[in-house]
């Protein structure tokens, strides 16, 4: 059922009020409130009209001091001068000072009145659209109610953020592939003051190099071959809001330079421009790789590594997150049968052992991967063992991907089995077929090294 | 549609989809509206005024423009770019009584259509 339209009409004189009630009233979705004086407009704009238009020649007032009254209530309520006369330098003046349209008084004034009104009802439609989607996307990244974490790593990861969304510092996220990166991004982003500005997510490692900085700094028409028109570039985009640069250690020596003035400047110049342009942006960068590694090789600027730093929150990997598995799984079964319209499927002990055994080489990604899997492969209301399905690089070979020293592995694998079997060092020596000394030697030096 | 030679509604008429009930209230308001805005104007004019005079001539413009009154219409012209440019009402005393005289022979040929039963639109 269509939405009424609320008119407010403010014209002193009764005939053309009339006039003007009739016509937008032809539509029924249209109620008009007519009103004689300036005065009795300003006393009504607490029932908040979609739409006020108002004679510029009112007895009681002048339109111009009615216009700002209006705006100073409500920046949003349209207001449209009619004027009896054509007068552009009025009409100019007017428009700057906010209002919707001039038109003037003539046949075609209520055909005018018509269009406006029908232009309003699109943006209105728009705009509660685009508020409607806003808030959806806000709740789906309120990092407080949809990120899950009760692990003692991610809770340190919960209040990082928090810290991050009260101020404007510079976050750097780091964590393996996988882990969550852009997600704790957006979460900071729409957790802040900025979650009406827009969100400008940029992976550097998936840009052509030669196009780097024309996709970020924006370039100026016939910057090079092929640059046809104007284009802005994603810092000019994210203005009053936050941009995410993905894989941030992925970028050229050159870019890196050009990158630190933007963030020293706090402006940015076009390719082939010779202005710059201030703007007012969040930076949140992310990497997998490591950063103070990259700048021994030199591949990454020690200035602009201080400057990105920031506020470091280090992602953990899933096999670090304990039982966050298990959450993590029960919520991808959700959100599948959601998608899907399927019955929320429960997992049988076996298979939640399964999943917990597992080391997630692709974190959180796969998990989501073998998950959806599971429901699309499972037969009863309960996910077996069977049906977990672990596709991914063969948890041996995944196991390596951290390239450890020999002697943290062996760190590693002696406490996976002391744990294994309660700490039982005689036990732990005959399953790795080494001396009860062995493993003396190996637990002393874990605890200096501890220490 | 020529309702005759002081008036042409066609423009009322189009304007109101036709609904001969609207062409009617509003012939009405036109007759019972006018002669106080025509006064207003006359005592603006007598208290040199000249801004509410000006801006009364363009308040009756429209609906002198609707109810399709050339005459009227060419004498509001006269009263407002006089008093506007001169910013004196020297000769729109003699305009506007002029106005009222032509007025009140729309008011009565306005006043014949209403009396009528036949349709107006």
């Amino acid at each position: 059922m269509p939405e009424n339209f609320n008119v407010f009409i403010v014209e002193d004189d009764e005939w053309y009020l009339k006039m003007l009630t009739y016509h937008v009233e032809l539509n029924p979705e249209n109620i008009v409130n007519g009103f004689l004086s300036g005065k009795e407009v300003l006393n009504n704009l607490h029932k908040r009209p979609d739409l006020i238009t108002l004679d510029y020649s009112l007895g009681d007032s002048n339109a111009s001091e009615i216009l700002d009254k209006i705006k100073v209530f409500d920046d949003e309520i349209p207001v449209v001068i009619i004027s009896g006369q054509e007068n552009v330098s009025t009409a100019v003046e007017l428009l700057k000072n906010g209002a919707y349209d001039y038109i003037v008084k003539d046949e075609e004034t209520k055909d005018r009145i018509w269009n406006i009104i029908k232009h309003l009802k699109e943006n209105v439609g728009l705009k509660k659209e685009i508020k409607q989607l806003k808030k959806e996307v806000t709740l789906k990244y309120d990092f407080s109610k949809n990120m899950v974490g009760d692990s003692q790593p991610m809770q340190l990861v919960f209040n990082l953020m928090q810290r991050a969304v009260n101020t404007n510092i510079t976050v750097s996220i780091t964590g393996e592939t996988g882990t969550g990166k852009e997600m704790v991004a957006k979460g900071i982003h729409f957790g802040s003051k900025r979650m009406d500005g827009p969100f400008v997510a940029v992976n550097m490692a998936a840009i052509p190099t030669e196009l780097v900085e024309s996709e970020l700094f924006g370039h100026e028409k016939g910057a090079f071959t092929g640059a046809t028109a104007k284009r802005i570039g994603k810092f000019e985009e994210a203005d009053g809001g936050t941009i995410f640069l993905d894989e941030i250690g992925d970028l050229n020596l050159s870019l890196q330079s050009k990158l630190l003035r933007v963030l020293q400047e706090k402006e940015i110049t076009r390719v082939g421009g010779n202005n710059s342009h201030p703007i007012d942006v969040r930076i949140i960068v992310a990497t997998h790789k490591n950063l103070l590694e990259e700048m021994e090789y030199k591949t990454f600027r020690e200035d602009l590594y201080y400057r990105l730093l920031g506020l470091p929150i280090k992602l953990p990997p899933l096999r670090d997150r304990g039982n966050d598995i298990v959450k993590l799984a029960i919520m991808f079964i959700e959100v599948f049968s959601k998608e899907n319209e399927m019955e929320v499927l429960t997992l049988n002990p076996d298979a939640v052992k399964k999943i917990l055994a597992y080391n997630y080489p692709g974190n959180v990604r796969e998990l989501k991967a073998v998950m959806d899997l599971a429901m699309v492969m499972a037969d009863g209301t309960e996910i077996q063992p069977g049906e977990i399905i672990f596709s991914g690089r063969n948890p041996k070979t995944a196991l390596l991907i951290e390239e450890k020293s020999l002697r943290l592995y062996t760190y590693e694998i002696i406490r996976y089995y002391l744990e294994k079997y309660n700490q039982n060092i005689i036990r732990v020596a005959e399953v790795l077929d080494v001396g009860k000394s062995t493993i003396y030697r190996m637990i002393k030096e874990m605890e200096s090294n501890e220490n | 549609m020529k309702t005759n030679d002081e008036t042409d509604f066609g423009r009322l008429i189009k304007a109101s989809n036709g609904d001969d009930d609207f062409v009617r209230s509003m012939l009405q308001l036109f007759v019972v509206r006018t002669p106080g805005m025509i006064d207003e104007m006359r005592s603006a004019c007598k208290n040199k005024d000249f801004e509410k005079t000006v801006r009364l001539a363009h308040k009756l413009k429209p609906s002198v423009d609707m109810i399709g009154s050339n005459k009227m219409r060419h004498l509001l012209l006269e009263i407002h770019a006089i008093t506007k440019d001169n910013l004196s009402c020297k000769n729109s005393p003699e305009l506007i009584n002029k106005f009222n005289t032509q007025s009140e022979i729309i008011f009565d040929l306005i006043n014949q259509k209403l009396k009528s039963k036949n349709r107006i639109s």
